[in-house]
């Protein structure tokens, strides 16, 4: 275990990370104080106030309530997507010799309960979105 | 490649999406006809095909191992389904539309359990409970309209995902912690080098996470929530396949990985740690079951207690130094989960009879005078509370009687598992106490005017799950060799294969 | 700048996984919202995914942690749409997804 777990940290190695720090901290307080510095002072209005001062007046809240297809449609999405995922060991492995009938064959299972699973969405109607 | 041998759980799977398919393309006037059939079959045929079949040996790579151990996990998961799918048929018949996934995931979870048995590493271990669990979820909020199936379902899941998530943060350490996933080399890892901090906190974050799906105190506070808001069908679901599986899993972490370690201070950590978690699942299960009045609540409440006694046999099995004795309380944990198995099925299929009256679960109504509006359904949650509380000649006897002799069998090398037996003597004493209460509710009382009409139309599916129920309970209580010899020979290859 | 990075071995992973692992279960006691609940769950879950590949990179056994964490995302995943789908649920039937405040059951 001992090697496994071995701490090797010599802190001066962080010293980049540090200086890093330091500049992000200091290029953004400096543009504050030179904004606030440079900056006319005491005419606040409503109109200065707004987010687009020169564009159109924003109108309604931005939390709107989305309709639930887009969330169906979302997790069959996520779904669908993450088992992709493994086709790429199955990439990996399929020049192993003497085993590719055993892949394709196996591959084609998993396919097909995928597309068993895409059958059985589809048929139920939910990326049907004309339907009401 | 040996196909053949996992051709149990391929029935079950094609089962499965054979019963959602059918029921798809079903006319809307004839939907929810065929699935029940489908499921029944298919786990009908995959029990044969386990029982006749015998497979022996193993498939995919090693990954999966077919031998007396696995075969009595998926015979138990498969000869159960079959229960199960009789009781859920009548509960089914009044839904409007979800057969076909009802039984879908039903079956799925069984394929769960089925490979839980089989698996061969902490990987397969993982992705099979969470079929299992993941299932579980959507069957226990099953009834999307009723407040509470939604409430149970929200419960179970965030529960069940904690523990899920500890289980693996647990793995992934074990992992780390001995360099390797297979069970054969963990507990050659533990024989040579001993527990490291690492391995012991994964170890124990493991035992933590199963020890959530089994509902052992402290970890217990989801199951009366969940057993009482879940449809009564997916209750017997839960209470009968969910908690073997679990167990089937605890006798595999501790055979692999706390087994080795005996008679060493890490493994008599572990004894303590069994231990307290056994004696307190005991003791809370059945103080809490007394003042409970709603029987879906009581029997959750009982089901915690006899987690406890099933604990009870697993801290025998991890405090022995005897083989022999280990294989004994191997042997007592595996009849113990087929007798409370075949017990609960039946209790829950009364339960399920009756509340389909939709007139609640609660004792002095639903219950008041229970044998005079059916006499059958009141023989048979006789039995059934008899066996729970181990009664003899019921199944839940020989059980219990196996778990006491294992722990005995244990105080010769480690004395304070004593302490343990008492506990479990008094557990029974105190759980006597409130099954003749429910008892004397069917029994001694008449009906109540709110329990619904003067006699209970039990439907044919009931009627035939309730006869094998009261055969298997009286007929094992007798007769329970055979079940003995067969779980013996899979305690056996539990420790043989690792 | 070439050499730090070399210096980064399996504690530093080890440390960042642990971290998350108690954020996450902070995240799970402490958030009142169901979907607050199920992030804390995620973050869990990837802590452990952080280190089954770290284990793997480090460790003796090539390819078997890489290969279980691959597993763990498709389990996360669905595990996320069932949640998703119960606590949609269970808004619909009672505007309030307060875990808090759904204890309609009780005894």
């Amino acid at each position: 275990m001992a090697p496994l777990l071995a701490v090797d940290d010599r802190i001066v190695d962080y010293l980049p990370v540090l200086i890093l720090f330091l500049f992000a901290i200091g290029f953004a307080g400096l543009n504050l104080v030179v904004s606030w510095l440079a900056g006319s002072k005491g005419k606040h209005n409503p109109v200065k106030d707004a987010a687009y001062e020169c564009g159109l007046p924003p109108i309604t809240d931005a939390h709107q309530r989305f309709s639930v297809k887009f969330y169906l449609v979302a997790l069959l999405f996520v779904l669908f997507d993450i088992e992709v995922v493994f086709l790429y060991p199955w990439a990996a492995y399929f020049q192993e010799p003497g085993r590719q009938v055993f892949l394709f064959a196996e591959m084609c299972v998993f396919a097909g309960i995928l597309f068993f699973g895409w059958w059985y969405v589809v048929r139920k109607g939910a990326v049907d979105w004309a339907k009401e | 490649m040996n196909l053949h041998l996992i051709l149990p759980e391929i029935v079950v799977v094609a089962g499965g999406m054979l019963a959602v398919a059918v029921d798809l393309l079903a006319p809307a006037s004839r939907k929810g006809r065929a699935a029940p059939w489908v499921a029944g079959l298919a786990l009908l045929a995959a029990t044969l095909l386990v029982v006749l079949g015998r497979p022996e040996g193993t498939s995919f790579f090693g990954h999966h191992r077919s031998d007396a151990f696995s075969r009595f996990v998926r015979a138990v998961a498969t000869g159960g389904g079959v229960l199960l799918v009789l009781i859920s048929a009548p509960y089914t018949r009044r839904m409007d539309r979800g057969h076909g996934e009802f039984y879908g995931l039903l079956l799925f979870a069984l394929v769960g359990v089925m490979l839980v048995g089989a698996v061969t590493d902490l990987m397969g271990l993982f992705v099979c409970l969470e079929l299992l669990t993941i299932t579980s979820y959507v069957l226990a909020a099953f009834k999307r309209t009723d407040v509470r199936s939604a409430e149970a379902g929200l419960k179970y899941l965030v529960v069940g995902a904690v523990s899920s998530a500890f289980l693996l943060f647990g793995v992934a350490t074990v992992y780390g912690a001995a360099g390797s996933v297979e069970f054969a080399s963990l507990s050659a890892h533990v024989v040579g080098k001993g527990f490291s901090p690492l391995l012991a906190l994964g170890t124990g974050m493991m035992l933590v996470g199963l020890f959530f799906k089994v509902s052992a105190v402290p970890f217990h506070v989801w199951a009366p929530d969940v057993y009482q808001g879940a449809p009564t069908p997916v209750t017997a679901f839960l209470s009968s396949v969910s908690k073997s599986a679990g167990f089937v899993l605890l006798l595999r972490v501790a055979s692999v990985l706390v087994v080795p370690a005996a008679g060493t201070a890490s493994g008599d950590a572990w004894v303590s740690f069994f231990g307290v978690a056994a004696s307190l699942t005991l003791l809370y299960g059945n103080l809490a079951a007394i003042p409970q009045k709603d029987v879906k609540r009581l029997l959750a409440y009982s089901s915690i207690g006899h987690a406890g006694y099933m604990l009870l046999g697993l801290a025998a099995l991890v405090a022995t130094a005897d083989p022999t004795v280990r294989v004994d309380a191997a042997t007592a944990v595996l009849v113990y989960v087929f007798a409370y198995y075949v017990t609960t099925t039946t209790a829950f299929t009364v339960v399920a009879v009756v509340s389909a009256q939709g007139k609640g679960h609660r004792a002095e109504t639903a219950y008041a005078g229970l044998h005079r509006r059916s006499p059958l359904l009141a023989f048979a949650m006789l039995l059934a509370l008899l066996s729970l509380a181990g009664v003899p000649p019921m199944a839940g006897l020989i059980g219990k009687f196996l778990v006491f002799w294992s722990v005995v069998g244990a105080a010769q090398s480690h004395p304070s598992v004593v302490v343990l037996g008492l506990v479990g003597a008094l557990g029974v004493v105190l759980s006597l106490y409130y099954y003749l209460l429910l008892i004397r509710e069917m029994y001694a009382k008449d009906p109540s005017p709110e329990g619904g009409p003067a006699t209970i139309r039990v439907p044919a599916a009931a009627r035939v799950s309730v006869a094998i129920g009261i055969a298997a309970l009286v007929g094992l209580g007798i007769y329970w060799a055979p079940v003995y010899d067969v779980a013996r020979g899979a305690a056996e290859a539990l420790f043989a294969s690792r | 700048m070439t050499g730090f990075l070399e210096h980064i071995g399996l504690m530093h992973f080890l440390t960042v996984g642990a971290v998350l692992f108690c954020a996450g279960i902070v995240t799970v006691l402490a958030r009142r919202n169901a979907v607050g609940v199920l992030i804390g769950l995620e973050l869990v879950l990837n802590a452990a995914n952080l280190n089954l590949v770290a284990f793997d990179r480090f460790g003796p056994a090539p390819l078997r942690g890489s290969v279980f964490a691959i597993f763990v995302l498709a389990v996360a995943a669905a595990e996320a749409a069932i949640a998703l789908a119960i606590v949609l649920n269970v808004f619909d039937s009672r505007d309030e997804i307060d875990v808090d405040e759904v204890s309609a059951l009780k005894g």
